[in-house]
């Protein structure tokens, strides 16, 4: 049934268990053997050297087919990245009650693009000109003057584009890759990777690549000039996918639910929304309490103008607006009081 | 995803899109090549009522209402979603089945692992079955605009709770932290007893030093003079207000 509501793509008892691998029936698999002896070669995705355990021949893995896949071994354990978190909990708690849910080893992945271009471009841009000028007692004076000039300027440049292949936003990781351009890169292979969740991408590698010439682009192009032409080529494109751990840390503070986030390499905190207690704003209203008082026992006709005011907005907005402002305004919560990191 | 080994001919079942791994049987090592149309995946994930409810209890605590965790019902089923990954790197997700549930089209899909979903990978939780096809979950547009298409199950909890003023709801998808959806009463203002008893304390000795001490000046410096150690006391009675 659903199958004819679907058109071209076969989703019939998809929701079936077991009945998707016959969707899949265009995949195959292809053999890494060795070209002198036969044997079977083992090397990981992104692998760029491999020996063969049989007859030890040294190969080069060559060809851009795919993105390669790396990762960064995570370097804190999980009691370790507890405990720094807890840490960092005590000095904020202030009193409050703190139970820890969970503390789960992630592996985030981000697109890395090595992306090269050249192009060159021609724009008109202000220049300053020179005009030497002699006087006849043997002086003379260099006068500069602003002249429009037509530029014709090439460029060739290279940038390592960065960009999340999943929705980092809840966790704030925004600048962590810069990191990872510092660090170690090792072929994926997931079978060392015996602790933690690798999160599977969501971006499509077309988008990282897009969106890196982009910005390639608009490094190479100079900026306030007007432009009349401008080309740019794409000379070389390498994407790689880099797998970076964070620790993720749930916890309950006065029973509202916390996360932090912690570097895997590091061990720095890297997101964490902690509201620390507030703390009741109450001279505002004082304040206001004190000049109605002086007002009642100075002039008590001027008190016509707040009554005026209070009855005016009751009207208007209505009494429920007009009694939670006024709450709001004599008892509100210090602002900027939550502990936000990242 | 059932693959067939290309040295030994054995079916090797496969739970994530990962290229390069070995026969289970001949120990060969492979590398998965070719195309798809889609795949089925579901979202790996470990059942955390406490975090969901607790998540329900900051959200009715911000609307003002009184929680009662007692009386908070959990919902927790996988929903399959078809998620589009566009060209222009934007990711969206429109529910594949009809539920009883409230709006789901705008969900954003949290970071998480995604396996094929199978016999062996089927959870124990409750699993809605598909019921609305690609072409109708994207109506208005083609299916060559699309990008590459997936059906994922994801883990969804709904949270409901009628005892607090009115009907108070939430939707968390996964792990998140930020609720996907959620309704709440009207927030309603209450002042508790103590900053009530402060600023009436408060008031009245105002009043009460401007009725009784005479001239202008006097009783402005009377009032300011109040007003700052009222101010300093209203830190010692105040203090700190529960989160």
């Amino acid at each position: 049934m659903v199958k004819e509501r679907t058109d071209d793509i076969a989703v019939e008892r998809i929701d079936e268990p077991g009945i998707v691998s016959e969707t899949a029936g265009n995949l195959f698999t292809v053999a890494l053997a060795c070209p002198s002896c036969g044997g079977t070669l083992c090397f990981a995705e992104g692998s760029t050297k491999v020996v063969c355990a049989h007859c030890g021949a040294s190969y080069m893995v060559v060809g851009k087919k795919g993105e390669l896949r790396y990762w960064i071994p995570d370097r804190l354990t999980k009691p370790k990245a507890t405990r720094l978190v807890g840490d960092f909990i005590e000095k904020i708690r202030d009193g409050r009650a703190v139970h820890f849910i969970d503390t789960r080893l992630v592996y985030v992945p981000f697109f890395r693009v090595k992306a090269t271009g050249g192009g060159w471009y021609i724009g008109k841009g202000v220049g300053i000109d020179y005009l030497w000028r002699e006087y006849g007692n043997q002086q003379s004076v260099v006068i500069p003057r602003e002249v429009t000039k037509n530029i014709v300027e090439g460029f060739f440049r290279s940038i390592s584009f960065f960009v999340p292949a999943v929705d980092i936003s809840e966790l704030g990781l925004i600048g962590l890759w810069a990191k990872s351009a510092a660090l170690e890169l090792l072929p994926m292979d997931l079978d060392k990777i015996s602790d933690g969740e690798v999160c599977t991408p969501l971006k499509a590698t077309r988008a990282a690549s897009r969106e890196a010439w982009a910005t390639l682009v608009a490094s190479a192009k100079p900026a306030g000039l007007p432009l009349d032409y401008f080309e740019a080529e794409k000379v070389s494109e390498e994407i790689s996918l880099i797998y970076y751990p964070v620790w993720i840390v749930r916890l309950l503070l006065d029973g509202l639910p916390r996360r932090v986030v912690l570097d895997g390499v590091g061990g720095d905190i890297l997101n964490a929304r902690v509201g620390k207690r507030r703390r009741v704003a109450a001279v505002p209203g004082i304040i206001t309490l004190g000049v109605i008082a002086f007002l009642a026992t100075t002039l008590p006709v001027l008190l016509v103008l707040p009554a005026v005011a209070a009855l005016y907005y009751i009207v208007f907005n209505g009494w429920d607006w007009f009694w939670s402002t006024l709450v709001s305004f004599f008892i509100s919560p210090w602002r900027g009081e939550e502990e936000i990191i990242g | 995803m059932i693959v067939r080994c290309s040295q030994c001919g054995a079916k090797i079942n496969r739970k994530d899109e990962n290229r390069f791994f070995s026969c289970p049987y001949c120990a060969s090592a492979l590398v998965l090549e070719g195309g798809r149309s889609f795949a089925c995946f579901i979202m790996q994930h470990e059942r955390n009522d406490l975090w969901a409810r607790a998540l329900f209890h900051e959200r009715l605590k911000q609307a003002g209402v009184a929680p009662d965790r007692g009386k908070v019902t959990v919902e927790f089923t996988y929903i399959p979603f078809w998620v589009v990954r566009r060209p222009d790197g934007s990711i969206a997700a429109h529910p594949a089945a009809e539920t009883h549930h409230r709006d789901l089209s705008s969900i954003k899909v949290p970071p998480g692992r995604l396996i094929f979903y199978e016999q062996d990978s089927r959870p124990d939780a409750p699993v809605i079955a598909l019921s609305v096809p690609l072409n109708l979950a994207f109506d208005a547009e083609k299916k060559e605009d699309l990008g590459h298409v997936d059906l994922v199950y994801l883990p969804v909890y709904f949270m409901e709770s009628a005892n607090a003023g009115g009907q108070c709801a939430l939707t968390v998808v996964g792990d998140s932290s930020r609720p996907y959806w959620g309704v709440m009463p009207a927030p309603k203002r209450y002042v508790s007893a103590r900053p009530l008893a402060f600023f009436g304390a408060v008031a009245a000795l105002f009043v009460v030093s401007g009725l009784l001490i005479d001239g202008v000046y006097l009783r402005a410096a009377a009032i300011g003079a109040g007003g700052l150690v009222c101010a300093i006391l209203s830190h010692l009675i105040l203090g700190r207000q529960r989160q």
